[in-house]
């Protein structure tokens, strides 16, 4: 039996990484739930879809993309649009997501998640890309917030105002990557509580856990970058546990990585401070409640 | 009447009972790898790859496959012609076969009888018997009804046409006994449809591990085990064939290697 955290709701899994699908496949039972990577699998072999398919039966699965450019104010690459909804179709799995991020223009892709400028423009064409691949795929995606190290220029709002009209815009739900929000915060000084808060927490339905490292860019500043390749620091369960005690759905968690893969049993470990983290912020949550009643 | 198989001459007989013998040999093959058909209902989880091992090849390989993940973790080590065990490795094992594999050799017994072992034989049973429950192999006694049943179908067929026409009929005999051996072979081929839809399903799950085998070194554990499971051992990076040769019956090497060999070697080498 998976162990589920104290809210039936709530899970807690991992991406699937071909470094990590070994130890994934025979720990599937200490697994709540998975993520697979959609622009991995456009190309993916008729017999791998079905094996997809058949793990989405055995596990909830979320299935993440990564490069449709939703933020912008031109039109989300319509072909890209079509191998996710063809993917989600054929895979079945239990919600898609994908980043609130600016990755093209002009035809030129960057090869990065870049902030766009949080202004009008944007939100209207994030609303509308939204809707097109709400048509599309069939369901609307969990919206992603991402890291930045920079305040997009031309920009009048900030990140959290950005985002929350997003989601009034297209009703989406928001996967909120907490150590995204962590790198935002402790990049331009501020709370990351605060900046959580600030979000329209009752929109939350998933959540990603990675870690990052502290590089000095060519002016000397120090900079949080999410690189995935290290464990979740401490700060991000704190705030996981924060998410809990507020958030009225049940949460999907994900911890994500992409290198520097630690032994399995550190990456259980991990889960299980979510778990922790998740019953904590829901008994919290059940306290105020009783408290307020 | 002329296409009456048994008015043919004798090289158009012989072409004949080539086709037959492949539709009767084949057909239950086809049939039990394709029955029923557009079945999409959800398949077990298989985790351990000792039970993957078994799906594929039967209880032999999966007794093969011990050895390997043994080896892998040095509680078993070749040493000639023979294999040595570490002392008290035995602690540390939790799957059965393997534990079973590790006895037989602690018992100075010879590898080439390893896998006519009665502990090793029983529990691979038991494997073989889990998953025909779970409806992913054909049981065994399934198998050889049809193996029977398609060396009567032949014999019936070849021996009408002798007693009709008489010598010369080396030449059928060749061809029933080729069709021996393939029926044989189909007998061995335990998955029934659900398993072998299994078994394509995990093999594309792994195919980017098969791609990066090369960089798996020994003693990767589940990695090691989970590909020579899904695989076979040739999708390994480092050759395992001598250690598999050595499973083979051989009556000489296998009688004198382990007199001298296991009894006092165990205990001695691994991990070293």
């Amino acid at each position: 039996m998976r162990k589920l955290s104290k809210s039936a709701c709530d899970r807690v899994g991992l991406a699937w990484r071909d470094e990590l699908a070994v130890d994934i496949h025979i720990h599937l039972q200490d697994i709540d739930c998975l993520e697979i990577l959609a622009d991995h699998e456009f190309r993916a072999s008729r017999q791998r879809i079905a094996a997809l398919r058949e793990l989405a039966r055995q596990v909830p699965l979320s299935l993440h993309s990564v490069a449709l450019g939703l933020a912008s104010s031109g039109p989300v690459d319509e072909k890209r649009l079509a191998r996710v909804a063809e993917l989600v179709s054929r895979i079945e799995p239990d919600h898609w997501s994908e980043h609130l991020a600016f990755v093209r223009a002009g035809g030129l892709e960057i090869g990065h998640l870049a902030a766009a400028p949080y202004r009008p423009e944007t939100l209207e064409g994030a609303v509308r890309n939204v809707e097109r691949a709400r048509r599309a795929v069939g369901s609307l995606p969990h919206l992603e917030n991402i890291a930045t190290s920079i305040r997009p220029p031309g920009s009048v709002w900030s990140e959290e105002q950005f985002v929350g009209q997003v989601l009034h815009g297209t009703q989406a739900p928001l996967l909120l990557d907490l150590h995204n929000l962590y790198a935002n915060a402790w990049n331009f000084g501020r709370d990351p509580v605060e900046l959580l808060r600030a979000l329209p927490l009752e929109q939350v339905r998933s959540v990603h856990l990675s870690g990052g490292c502290v590089v000095r860019d060519a002016a000397g500043v120090a900079r949080l970058v999410d690189d995935h390749f290290h464990d979740p620091p401490e700060v991000v369960f704190d705030l996981l546990q924060v998410l809990a005690a507020n958030a009225t759905r049940g949460l999907t968690v994900i911890i994500e990585r992409d290198g520097q893969f630690p032994d399995f049993r550190a990456v259980l470990r991990q889960m299980a401070l979510a778990r922790l983290a998740l019953a904590r912020g829901r008994e919290r949550q059940l306290l105020l409640r009783s408290a307020a009643a | 009447m002329k296409l009456f198989p048994f008015n043919l001459t004798g090289p158009h007989f012989l072409w004949f009972f080539i086709v037959f013998g492949l539709c009767v040999v084949m057909l239950p093959l086809y049939r039990r790898r394709t029955f029923p058909p557009q079945d999409d209902s959800p398949l077990p989880h298989l985790t351990d790859p000792i039970e993957i091992a078994t799906l594929r090849a039967g209880y032999e390989e999966a007794a093969r496959l011990a050895l390997i993940v043994l080896n892998d973790r040095c509680l078993i080590k070749q040493d000639g012609k023979t294999f040595r065990c570490l002392l008290g490795g035995a602690g540390s094992i939790r799957v059965p076969i393997e534990l079973a594999v590790l006895q037989y050799f602690e018992r100075g017994l010879p590898p080439g009888d390893l896998l006519n072992d009665g502990a090793v034989g029983n529990l691979g049973r038991k494997l073989e018997s889990s998953l025909e429950q779970r409806g992913l192999r054909v049981p065994a006694v399934e198998r050889a009804q049809v193996f029977c049943l398609s060396l009567a179908a032949l014999g019936i067929v070849a021996g009408l046409r002798i007693w009709v026409s008489g010598p010369p009929f080396a030449f059928l005999l060749i061809e029933c006994a080729a069709f021996v051996v393939l029926a044989n072979w189909v007998r061995r081929q335990g998955p029934s449809a659900r398993g072998v839809r299994l078994l394509s399903q995990l093999q594309a799950l792994f195919l980017r591990l098969k791609a990066r085998a090369n960089r798996i070194r020994r003693g990767a554990g589940p990695e090691v085990a989970l590909l020579a499971a899904v695989y076979g051992f040739g999708a390994l990076p480092f050759s395992v064939r001598s250690m598999l040769a050595l499973l083979r019956p051989k009556s000489n090497s296998a009688g004198s290697s382990c007199g001298s060999g296991c009894g006092g070697g165990c205990g001695g080498g691994c991990g070293s």
